[in-house]
């Protein structure tokens, strides 16, 4: 009888462990929280659960070799390198209009020659309104749709911006921020920090930005796919260009703080162009099951500390289990 | 009665499969969800462990193919040799199709497979959403069988040590 019961308390204290690490105990934040907020009350399956709409794109990248002195990265040697990419906007709706979309977005997964991969997704804001995912998570309430006027509500988005000063340097730039009428004509960032490692150790702390080429043009655009439009029409005359340009940072730029710009006159080192070649739709295309996993890095790049940049890969990879499944069910339908 | 004891090599690879899954379950339920930093080098870290598994259930197969085990004491029942057996067997296809789904599905998902540092593994799947669905699914799916199967095993073996004190737990230690 004793050996029975110690028996049931072992099995039981086992089974509650593995609960307890499964977070079933937990109150915590966790990614599906936050993606069952972005998802919203009903989710558009097989979607991703934000920047939903987009375009898949690829091209190659001409590195001029400037960066391999900061970083042991293959890719930063003078060569070139593929990638698949994915312009999109904004929000969970996968058919939403393009020209209403608040942010618009590019992503990039490299294809190394030795195996490895880089992906990186970049926004047109250079850095976010929030430092911290709890923050992020109340401020994907406060932006979501109130359940009256089926809008958000300005109240409220100005009620959270109030409490959280941190955001003054997003508010500054979507005061002055106008939309170009084209992907082709913005410039994205990387927004999170990251550390390039060189050679002896070296370490340099940087974020990036893709700079277009193209000057930006007075177009009158129409139709719910406006921008997708413009860009096949785009590509059709020749590729697009962008400057990959890193930004060094200094002593007092704080690497793990996403909400705060750092001084223009930072360092900048071009490490040489990004260009766009073809463009397809979404569906079926080469970018569509690619999660633009922010720390799927090459030796040579490293995360920083950033906590956002840390739940950002936590939150992309539930996402994409979530539209996996969806995508799999929807075809043995 | 000089107890029977399996091979010392059968023992060290028992109980060093059993701590390292045993931690990488908890482990593998702890990060898919979490926002910490440390979520990151918990995967790599997972990812390695998960193949030393796969490399020790191999070796392990081997050498029970080479040398099968000593009998069980006659008092244990068929059925209960059976139902034993029937477990082992199935700890042991989940102790190689676990580790593979994981490989696998790194590469549907077009993600590099790393080990110490500079070397990559080579890409077992196609890249595909839809097998990355599947794939994905079955590790989560195999692994929470796997800690189901461990526990009633460890439940018989238990039995066996503190209630019926018939040697069987002592084959193994
Ligand atoms: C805590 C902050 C953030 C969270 C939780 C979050 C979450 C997500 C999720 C769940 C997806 C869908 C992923 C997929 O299924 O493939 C996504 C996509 C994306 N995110 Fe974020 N995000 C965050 C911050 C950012 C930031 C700072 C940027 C830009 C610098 C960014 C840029 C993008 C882009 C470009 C995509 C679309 C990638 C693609 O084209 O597939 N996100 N985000
Ligand atoms: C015996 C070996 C292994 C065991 C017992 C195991 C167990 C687990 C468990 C319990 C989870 C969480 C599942 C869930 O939340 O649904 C998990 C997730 C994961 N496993 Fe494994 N695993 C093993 C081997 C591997 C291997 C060899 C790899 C890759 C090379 C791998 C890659 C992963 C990844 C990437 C995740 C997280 C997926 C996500 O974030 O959605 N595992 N594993
Ligand atoms: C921690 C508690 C555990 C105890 C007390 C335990 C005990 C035992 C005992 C006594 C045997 C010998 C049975 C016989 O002689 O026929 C055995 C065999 C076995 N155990 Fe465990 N075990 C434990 C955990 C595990 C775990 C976590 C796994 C799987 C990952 C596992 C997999 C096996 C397998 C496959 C066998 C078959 C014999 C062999 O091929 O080595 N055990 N175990």
């Amino acid at each position: 009888m004793k050996g029975l019961v110690i028996i049931g308390a072992c099995i039981g204290a086992m089974g509650a462990v593995y609960a307890a690490a499964a977070g079933q105990f937990s109150s915590t934040l966790s990614a599906q929280k936050i993606v069952d907020r972005q998802e919203g009350e009903d989710p558009f399956t097989g979607f991703r659960r934000a920047h939903a709409k987009g375009i898949c794109v690829a091209g190659v990248f001409k590195s001029n070799g400037q960066l391999a002195a900061f970083s042991q990265a293959s890719i930063f040697e003078k060569a070139e390198t593929e990638f698949v990419g994915r312009f999109s906007i904004g929000g969970r709706n996968p058919t939403a209009p393009d020209l209403a979309a608040g942010v618009r977005s590019l992503a990039l997964d490299f294809r190394m020659d030795n195996g490895e991969r880089w992906r990186t997704a970049m926004n047109i804001n250079p850095v976010l309104a929030v430092r911290d995912p709890a923050s992020f998570y109340e401020q994907l309430a406060a932006t979501a749709p109130d359940p009256e006027t089926g809008k958000p509500s300005p109240d409220r988005i100005e009620a959270f911006f109030a409490d959280h000063p941190e955001s003054a340097d997003f508010r500054e730039w979507q005061s002055r921020f106008t939309p170009s009428s084209s992907f082709a004509t913005e410039t994205y960032h990387s927004v999170n920090a990251f550390l390039l490692k060189g050679e002896a150790g070296r370490e340099t702390g940087v974020r990036w930005s893709l700079v277009p080429v193209a000057p930006i043009a007075e177009a009158t655009l129409e139709g719910q796919d406006a921008l997708q439009k413009e860009l096949f029409e785009r590509l059709d005359e020749g590729p697009v260009q962008f400057r990959f340009l890193f930004h060094v940072a200094e002593a007092e730029d704080d690497l793990n703080d996403p909400s705060q710009a750092w001084p223009t006159e930072r360092q900048q080192i071009e490490a040489g162009i990004v260009e766009i070649v073809s463009a397809e739709p979404q569906a079926q295309g080469a970018c569509n099951g690619i999660n633009f996993d922010p720390l799927i890095l090459p030796a040579g790049i490293e995360p920083t500390a950033d906590p956002i940049l840390h739940a950002r890969s936590s939150a992309y990879a539930v996402s994409l289990r979530r539209r996996a499944l969806e995508t799999l069910l929807e075809q043995t339908k | 009665m000089t107890p029977v004891r399996l091979p010392l090599s059968m023992r060290l690879i028992h109980w060093t499969t059993a701590a390292l899954v045993l931690s990488l379950i908890g482990l593998g339920l702890a990060m898919t969800d979490s926002l910490a930093n440390w979520r990151i080098a918990g995967i790599q870290l997972h990812k390695l462990a998960g193949l030393c598994v796969l490399v020790l259930t191999v070796v392990r197969l081997s050498l029970r193919a080479r040398e099968p085990l000593p009998e069980l004491p006659a008092h244990v029942s068929r059925l209960q040799q059976r139902v034993a057996g029937l477990v082992q067997v199935m700890i042991y296809l989940l102790l190689v199709a676990i580790p593979l789904s994981g490989w696998a599905m790194q590469g549907a998902a077009g993600n590099p497979v790393k080990v110490f540092g500079a070397l990559t593994l080579p890409q077992i799947a196609p890249e595909s959403l839809v097998l990355y669905g599947a794939l994905r699914e079955a590790h989560g799916f195999f692994a929470i069988s796997l800690l189901l199967l461990i526990m009633l095993h460890i439940a018989g073996a238990l039995y066996h040590g503190l209630v019926l004190r018939d040697g069987v737990l002592r084959r193994m230690l």
